[in-house]
């Protein structure tokens, strides 16, 4: 019944800060994520929990019971990391069951362990092949098995799918996330992959500059971001429009955006600086002007992207948005079409106080 | 504006072909995308361009005219090799200046050169600050300015942005296009990441163990890609395997193992052969009720994306078929599933030939 859970835990490298009064609870076989940019903090934190650092603050806490002074083999904790480290002079056989904890083991029970960690994980074919036989995936899905073989319940990953090529890494979250269910595992997983988190989280913490901005299911984070940051880090590129509130419409506010009125629904009062987020997936392209939050722009950029095609558009006021539509809509760089944007649609934040470019610099 | 010309390139390395006969060409102005899985021969190719390797036989112009027996630094072609970084203890001018230094121009040419080059990528107000004060994107941009500097219209970029977290990596694509084509460079992209690729190209050549697979637009190699493995490497798939039954004026009609009768648009397949079939996960199309026919399945996964959701349908036989549905059909799945059925559109289905070596090896990413 592997629960972790951090308490006020902070550290610290000289004067930089790495994590900074760090609350969270992982519960018993929940796959969870932890998100942020290169130098957030994020492989810190996992390193706290297995044991590999020791904070200076706070407590870490698995089933219950305080393990800051626990030793990492004493922790129960399964490791895996974007580096695959595998014996190269073994097999795959040999690799999964080498651990010191299996080795010690009744042999027939050492076999029944490789044999079932070999079926679930699809390895049967492989099992007398060396690492180097294997493509990066399958290494790291041997990687994977002697990380479990020594009956870890708590499974610690830090960036494990960040050497493997795209479309084979692809896969592996599907493979991983089905794994992690099928065992009843407790997965902590460190990405700065957002689209990653999404795919193979149950809930996923949103990290930056070493503290804990938002933690929440892949749905919430998408629909209530608590910060611009947020809202720029999940879901892949957004739009960020700065105006002010000019005027009450019965539900609605307006907002001037550079000359130009949007219908939104917002809780700040007139006169208010605000920022609006609006995701490039949630604009309507239309042939014609409908309903009032309408506007007439041009394409300027246009990508194909497979499931999506990508445009870039200015609208009549100069301000430029992403929009992305489904592959069938074809527009031509050059052409002139109309944008919609629902009111319920639109996210509303205050604008910070450190100005918006601050607010979601990458770092 | 700068015309490349590659012609039947071969290099060997050992045993290894590294490059197999590689031709093709870039128009002038064009930005070209080589993708490819690890060991593809994609830096190989770049650094041959470059003058920094010399393959065994063919040859390559530019405007026409053979650069082989050019030097690097002849050539007119801007180099940026994967895992370029600036120098952090030099300011962005001295970082930019520092290729003209080694050739010795002198200091007033330099400082001309340089304030064009920063000026083009919009950072000479910025040319006295050190890398480290500097965001991603501008990083990217001072050594773009690098390359730029030395008056090169062909401009060779070895995965210039891998390095980069996705998101930066994401955002800054766009900009190196627009920048490309604002000054009117010919640019050739190499990058492992087919996404990258499509976002960024007029054109992409996919190369696999030296062979060149597909020379084409984004949409064309995406939508009819040339085989089996470029499918599977320019985005997801789902395969199924069965055989051709009847095949006459562009309708094949397939049995298909874990599916039963299927029939799709497809050429030149004769009744009795092995064939594959690849569905592009968002043209499988997910129906709550069997009205208009559809197979029967039941979802045993739901993720949400933002734009999609991916959904995850086990047939009766076991075989699991991946589906990309637009989210705003999220109600729909939470109140008719977990049973559903599945459309197979005729006219997005590719079909292939089994091929001979076994589809493992074919689909294999190396």
């Amino acid at each position: 019944m592997p629960e972790v859970m951090l308490v006020g835990v902070s550290k610290y490298y000289g004067d930089v800060v790495a994590l900074e009064d760090v609350n969270l609870k992982v519960f018993d076989r929940e796959y969870f994520c932890v998100i942020g940019p290169s130098g957030c903090g994020k492989s810190t934190l996992l390193k706290i929990i297995a044991g590999i650092v020791r904070q200076d603050k706070g407590n870490v806490y698995i089933n219950g019971k305080l393990v800051d002074t626990v030793p990492i083999e004493e922790r129960g904790v399964g490791l895996m990391f974007q580096e695959i480290y595998l014996f190269p002079h073994m097999n795959v056989w040999d690799n999964i069951v080498y651990s010191p904890n299996v080795r010690a083991l009744d042999p027939v029970e050492v076999v029944r362990i490789g044999r079932e960690l070999i079926d679930t994980l699809s390895l049967s074919f492989r099992r007398k092949n060396f690492p180097e036989e294997l493509s990066l995936g399958l290494q790291q899905k041997v990687a994977l098995a002697r990380a479990l073989a020594s009956g870890a319940k708590l499974l610690l990953l830090d960036e494990p799918l960040g050497s493997i090529d795209p479309r084979s890494a692809i896969e592996l979250r599907f493979e991983l996330r089905r794994l992690v269910k099928d065992l009843g595992l407790t997965a902590i997983h460190v990405t700065h992959n957002q689209e990653e988190a999404m795919l193979i989280a149950d809930r996923i913490a949103v990290l930056r500059k070493g503290r804990v901005v938002q933690i929440g299911t892949p749905e919430e984070l998408y629909f209530n971001p608590q910060t611009p940051f947020v809202a720029r880090f999940i879901g892949g590129e957004n739009n960020f429009l700065v105006g002010e509130v000019v005027r009450e419409e019965g539900y609605f506010k307006l907002v001037d955006v550079d000359g130009l009125i949007i219908r939104c629904y917002s809780k700040h009062s007139l006169g208010k600086k605000v920022v609006l987020s609006i995701r490039p997936e949630m604009v309507f392209v239309l042939n014609r002007r409908r309903g009032s939050n309408s506007f007439k722009g041009v394409v300027l950029e246009r990508s194909f992207l497979g499931k999506y095609l990508r445009y870039l558009i200015k609208l009549e006021n100069g301000v430029k948005l992403i929009v992305k539509t489904s592959p069938e809509l074809v527009l031509n760089e050059g052409d002139e079409t109309f944008i919609n944007l629902q009111e319920d649609r639109i996210i509303v934040f205050k604008y910070p106080s450190e100005g918006i470019d601050k607010a979601i610099t990458y770092e | 504006m700068k015309e490349l010309t590659v012609i039947e390139v071969t290099k060997k390395f050992g045993y290894v072909k590294a490059l197999n006969k590689v031709s093709f060409s870039v128009k002038g102005g064009e930005y070209v995308v080589i993708s490819g899985p690890i060991g593809a021969g994609k830096t190989t190719l770049l650094r041959i361009i470059a003058g920094l390797l010399e393959p065994d036989s063919g040859d390559i112009l530019i405007d026409g005219s053979s650069i082989l027996p050019l030097a690097p630094e002849e050539r007119n072609v801007a180099y940026m090799p994967s895992g370029f970084t600036l120098f952090p203890h030099m300011s962005v001018y001295d970082n930019v200046a520092y290729g003209l230094r080694a050739r010795e121009l002198n200091e007033e040419e330099i400082k001309k050169r340089v304030k064009s080059a920063l000026s083009l990528v919009g950072l000479w107000h910025r040319r006295n600050s050190l890398p480290h004060e500097l965001s991603g994107g501008m990083k990217q941009r001072v050594a773009l300015a690098r390359a730029l500097v030395i008056g090169a219209e062909l401009l060779l970029l070895d995965e210039p942005l891998s390095a980069l977290d996705l998101l930066l990596n994401i955002e800054l694509r766009y900009e190196l296009r627009r920048l490309a084509k604002t000054l009117g460079l010919t640019v050739l992209h190499v990058t492992h990441n087919f996404e990258e690729a499509m976002a960024i190209a007029d054109r992409i050549l996919v190369l696999r163990r030296g062979v060149i697979q597909q020379y084409d637009t984004p949409e064309v190699v995406y939508k009819k890609p040339a085989n089996l493995f470029v499918a599977s490497f320019s985005g997801e798939v789902n395969i199924l395997e069965g055989s051709v039954i009847k095949s006459k004026r562009g309708i094949v009609e397939i049995e298909v193992e874990d599916f039963g009768y299927l029939k799709v648009e497809g050429d030149g397949l004769r009744a009795g052969e092995r064939v594959v079939l690849v569905y592009r996960p968002e043209d499988v199309i997910v129906k709550f009720s069997q009205e208009e026919g559809g197979y029967e399945g039941k979802i045993i996964s739901a993720r949400f994306l933002g734009m999609f959701i991916v959904v995850e349908i086990e047939l009766p036989s076991g075989k699991v078929i991946r589906s990309y549905v637009p989210s705003y059909l999220m109600k729909e799945l939470e109140r008719y599933g977990p049973n559903v059925y599945l459309e197979l559109p005729p006219d997005r289905a590719l079909v292939y030939l089994y091929p001979r070596e076994g589809l493992t090896k074919v689909l294999a990413m190396g």
